[in-house]
């Protein structure tokens, strides 16, 4: 009996719950909501709550992974979705409009891990595949010893965690490992959830990172501003030119300041840049490119495109003091022109025009 | 008992299959422990691992989300303490982790719990957690508007309330995930010693299965042996009544089969060797019998012969007569009595022919019946039917009448007496059972009683002389058998049980000479002579005597001879006068067959007859040379004398005399 009473109880509080974020989405016009990627939701909210005091507009940004971001966006629950993979155009959940996806800052996928004397280690490529491939058992595994000559390596067995919700993390590292390994590629793949040989899930880059905190050995992959706002160790990585780099806001910027014209994908790892960072990647928000759906009011959409343009210009000078890197200048311009592309009703909603 | 039964049926295996089992059900037996061994060790592992993982994990997870609670205060504080833009930025990235990370505790912990208080105590956390969040929430958020007092001011109201609360339903939840464990570690410790005892208590019971079937195998292997070797022994020092047990079907078994073969041919060698031992025994005492029986003889002759001739020169004297007469069936029951001693000592002419014996039974029968009483069922049964056998009748009905008397006597109170006869054929193996026994047909004649039967003990002793059970028995019935079945060549067979009865069997040499005639019986009374010249060779003085009265009474005229070399000068010296001539048998100087012989070379046609104590000439028979002389046995009758000598002077006159003389010297 308590126990119907109890989930009865729980289902009445979530329907209270819906019903109450669905009528403050489609009634109020000074909120927006958004859900997705975890990797840029510091960077975003610290951006969001500037421009709630800035335009006492509020915005939710809800960091569940940028999977559910985007299936949120197509049910129409959210304004906006943050990926860290594009959205293409041709999947069939993007059948009710044009997506646009707009780049907002330039991020690092940090290896970290928590070996007792937090020694600086560094990383190639296969060695990171082995570890992910559950290969390499040990952090004084004579691999990693033969890179690492000088750390104090102990003798503990390496627990593997991974983002178990559908997450761009997740791409960015899996996209780097199949570059990088054959294997890898072959096996496994690149995705926004794998099926992973080895180690235990987590949610969220919050969640991988509080799970490597806690486990002696363990090793992991977060966005970098979660490594070091919890003071995390993580690897230097071995990148094309074969130099051993940090991943920092220079290394990122390094790698992100190609010519992007060329590549349609806007895909950044396993840079030729001499000291670039190999795990980087660019972060998008999502969004129609026609607002009037689901009964969006104008100005919703408005305050959308205003929020998008901050985000892409005055909120760019935040990025390096969260660790992230900011847009280049021409993909600022490419975003800039994204966003005159959205409408309402067909006529266009962004209005001041850099 | 039953442990002797088991290796009984164990034994019916060989050694190798027995020992090949008992490895194998070792073996198997180990393996049993091996595998129960593993699999309760890995039972209990399992139990001990969830459990260990289940408490280990979720007194993890519980400490946490203290720690997640205690950064999150932490982080606030810095960004209350800092004032910094860049610093709250920071710290709030570690407010995000920690709410993920005690985001994710509880939901792993919500899936391990599974008490009511458990989920009880999660429930309440995750509401003081929320109320937390929220009143942290607005401080964070005051602190990235750079409202920093403010915060501070909401941070330390809430911190002290919220906060505390939670922290203490996480260390209430902390210690009872510990205490949880605990109990849950030691019901498993229990369980663990529950299986472990279980373990031991199969170990011992496995142990001790293994080795009882070890001490089994070991000794239904050493068993057999250890007898083998008590039998070997037992038989070693000559004790033939060991009893062995040879029922094994395996190699020992085998052996003891075989060592009771052996034991029972060695019983029997030495039930032969008994027998011989016995018949050496009654020969001696035979030999010494025969030896008085023929001085005996002659104090009959002359009693016998001076009581008829007081009858004889006085009859007148009817009182003397019938004196006489008494005398005279004294002496016959005396010389009967010597018979049977001679009889027995096989110093007895026996005249051998051959009779069919089924007739001459059923001849006896009428005599038999009437020595048996009402109570006792005779019945003869006679399968030899045309078998004929060489013996002396009378002696042979002699054993009939022994052995039927003693039949009699068995049986006090009734029962069946049964005569049979057959014809069988006996080959080696019966004959080294039985001493005196030659391979050869046979007519045997057997007489089986319902009676008493014997002990062992009375078997070995009943063809003794004088060995008796009876108070008045005299002890010579069956030694007279015996010396009778001898001097026949053959031989005796005994079976007898006690309470259910006796069988004697008597083996007669079959014959395939056809059947006698049976000499015509001279009528009764005295033979008178017509003066003719009797010759009397006797040593005994008062023996000679008496005859030559006798003779003289009787019609003849006598010369006597004291010895035989007295008795050849006479007979030379009165060649043409004499008609017959008497010969003791046994006389010292000259014997007289040699006498005989010298007289039969001077004149052959005289007729002699033989008188004898005993004789030792003869083993078998003595009726096939009888032309030209007879033999009379001591102590003879008048009658018996004067018929015998006119028969042979009758024959004489007959015949053309041929001087045959074959006498059977052979073994004088
Ligand atoms: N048919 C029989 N049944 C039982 N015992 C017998 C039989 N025949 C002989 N015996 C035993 O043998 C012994 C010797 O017998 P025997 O020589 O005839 O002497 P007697 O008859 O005078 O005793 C007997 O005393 C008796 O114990
Ligand atoms: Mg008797």
């Amino acid at each position: 009996m308590a126990l119907i009473r109890r989930t009865f109880l729980v289902s009445f509080l979530c329907f209270l719950l819906v019903s109450h974020s669905a009528l403050c989405s489609s009634s109020s016009g000074s909120e927006l909501r958004g859900a997705g990627a975890t990797f840029p939701q510091p960077f975003y909210e610290t951006l969001f709550s500037i421009y709630q005091r800035q335009n006492n507009i509020k915005v939710h940004y809800e960091g569940t992974g940028s999977g559910e971001g985007l299936r949120q966006l197509v049910s129409k629950t959210v304004d906006f979705a943050g990926t860290d993979k594009i959205m293409q155009q041709n999947t069939s959940e993007a059948g009710s409009g044009e997506v646009l996806n707009i780049p907002t800052c330039v991020g690092a996928v940090a290896v970290v891990y928590n070996v007792p004397g937090d020694p600086g280690l560094r990383f190639t490529p296969d060695i990171v595949a082995d570890i992910f491939f559950g290969r390499i058992k040990r952090w004084n595994d004579p691999r990693i010893a033969a890179v690492n000559r000088h750390a104090a390596l102990p003798e503990i067995p390496i627990a593997v965690i991974y983002r178990m919700d559908a997450s761009g993390t997740t791409f960015i590292f899996s996209e780097y490992l199949a570059r990088t390994s054959k294997e890898w590629n072959d096996r496994i793949g690149k995705g926004t959830s794998l099926t992973w040989p080895t180690g235990q899930g987590a949610k969220g880059n919050p969640g991988v990172a509080g799970l490597v905190r806690q486990i002696p050995g363990a090793v992991g992959y977060v966005e970098l501003v979660y490594a070091i706002g919890n003071k995390m160790t993580f690897g230097f990585l071995q990148n094309r030119s074969g130099r051993f780099i940090a991943p920092s806001v220079k290394s990122v910027t390094a790698a992100a300041s190609i010519d992007l014209s060329a590549r349609n994908d806007y895909s950044l790892t396993d840079t030729m840049v001499a000291d670039g960072y190999p795990i980087s990647g660019f972060t998008w928000i999502t969004l129609y490119r026609e607002q009037n759906y689901a009964r969006r009011s104008r100005e919703t959409a408005e305050n959308l495109v205003n929020l998008l343009a901050f985000v892409i210009h005055d909120g760019q000078k935040q990025a390096p003091l969260l660790h992230y890197a900011p847009l280049p200048k021409s993909v600022r311009r490419s975003a800039n022109r994204l966003l005159g592309m959205v409408t309402h009703s067909g006529i266009p909603v962004y209005k001041n025009k850099k | 008992m039953a442990h002797n039964h088991i290796e009984v049926k164990l034994r019916r295996f060989r050694i190798g299959t027995r020992l090949s089992i008992g490895f194998a059900l070792i073996v198997a037996f180990m393996i049993t422990l091996v595998i129960l061994g593993i699999a309760s060790m890995n039972r209990i592992n399992d139990r001990l691992e969830s459990l260990a993982t289940k408490t280990t994990v979720k007194i993890w997870y519980a400490t946490m989300i203290q720690d997640s609670v205690h950064v999150i205060d932490n982080a606030i504080l810095n960004m209350i303490v800092a004032r910094d833009e860049k610093i709250t930025m920071m710290e709030y990235v570690r407010v995000m982790t920690a709410r993920k990370t005690y985001e994710g505790a509880i939901e792993t912990i919500a899936k391990l719990e599974y008490t009511d208080y458990g989920r009880d105590i999660l429930q309440r956390m995750q509401q003081g957690l929320g109320e937390s969040r929220r009143e942290n929430g607005k401080a964070i958020e005051l602190a990235r508007g750079g409202q920093y007092r403010k915060a501070a001011g909401i941070f330390l109201q809430t911190s002290r309330t919220t906060g505390a609360s939670v922290r203490q339903v996480c260390s209430e939840l902390v210690n009872y995930e510990k205490e949880e464990g605990n109990a849950s570690y030691l019901a498993a410790a229990k369980t663990y010693r529950g299986t472990s005892l279980v373990f031991v208590v199969m170990g011992v019971i496995v142990l001790a299965i293994a080795s009882a079937a070890a001490v089994l195998l070991t000794r239904s292997i050493t068993a057999p042996l250890k007898q083998g070797v008590h039998v070997a022994n037992r038989l070693g020092s000559g004790d033939l009544s060991v009893e062995i047990d040879g029922s094994g079907t395996d190699e020992t078994g085998r052996l003891l089969k075989a060592m009771k073969e052996m034991a029972e041919k060695l019983k029997k060698l030495s039930e032969v060797e008994h027998q011989l031992v016995q018949s050496q025994k009654l020969e001696t005492v035979g030999r010494l019998a025969g030896g008085i029986a023929h001085d005996f003889n002659n104090l009959l002759s002359i009693i016998l012969g001076n009581t008829q001739l007081m009858k004889m020169q006085n009859p007148k004297a009817e009182k003397v007569a019938d004196r006489c007469t008494v005398i005279e069936s004294a002496v016959m029951r005396a010389s009967d009595f010597i018979k049977q001693l001679l009889a027995f000592s096989r110093r007895q002419i026996l005249e051998f022919r051959p009779v069919r014996i089924d007739k001459m039974v059923r001849e006896f029968e009428k005599m038999m019946r009437r020595m048996l009483h009402e109570n006792i069922e005779m019945r003869i049964a006679t399968h030899s039917s045309f078998a004929s056998v060489k013996i002396d009748t009378a002696q042979i009905n002699q054993v009939i009448l022994n052995l039927v008397v003693n039949a009699r006597e068995a049986m006090p109170d009734g029962g069946r007496l049964t005569i049979e006869t057959d014809l069988v054929v006996i080959d080696r193996d019966f004959c080294s059972l039985h001493p005196g026994a030659k391979a050869g047909t046979y007519v045997v004649l057997s007489v089986s009683d319902t009676g008493t039967g014997m002990s062992r003990h009375v078997i070995e002793n009943i063809f003794e002389p004088f060995f008796t059970t009876k108070e008045s028995g005299t002890g010579l019935g069956l030694s007279v058998v015996y010396g009778i079945i001898r001097q026949h060549g053959g031989f005796i067979d005994v079976v007898s049980e006690p309470d259910r009865g006796t069988c004697f069997s008597v083996y007669l040499p079959y014959t395939s000479e056809g059947i006698a005639v049976a000499p015509s019986s001279t009528g009764e009374g005295l033979v008178k002579g017509t003066g003719e010249v009797v010759l009397v060779v006797e040593d005994d003085k008062e023996l000679r005597e008496t005859v030559s009265d006798l003779l003289r009474l009787l019609g003849y005229s006598v010369h006597t001879a004291s010895d035989g070399e007295e008795g050849v000068r006479i007979f030379t010296e009165r060649c043409g006068e004499i008609d017959l001539v008497l010969l003791d048998a046994i006389m010292p100087k000259k014997s007289g067959f040699e006498a005989y012989g010298e007289m039969n070379a001077i004149r052959p046609e005289v007729p002699s007859i033989f008188v004898t104590g005993y004789n030792t000439v003869h083993g078998g028979n003595s009726n096939g040379d009888t032309n030209g002389t007879s033999v009379i046995q001591k102590p003879y009758s008048i009658e018996l004398l004067s018929r015998r000598i006119r028969e042979m002077l009758d024959q004489k006159n007959k015949e053309t005399p041929v001087p045959v003389l074959s006498v059977n010297m052979k073994e004088a």
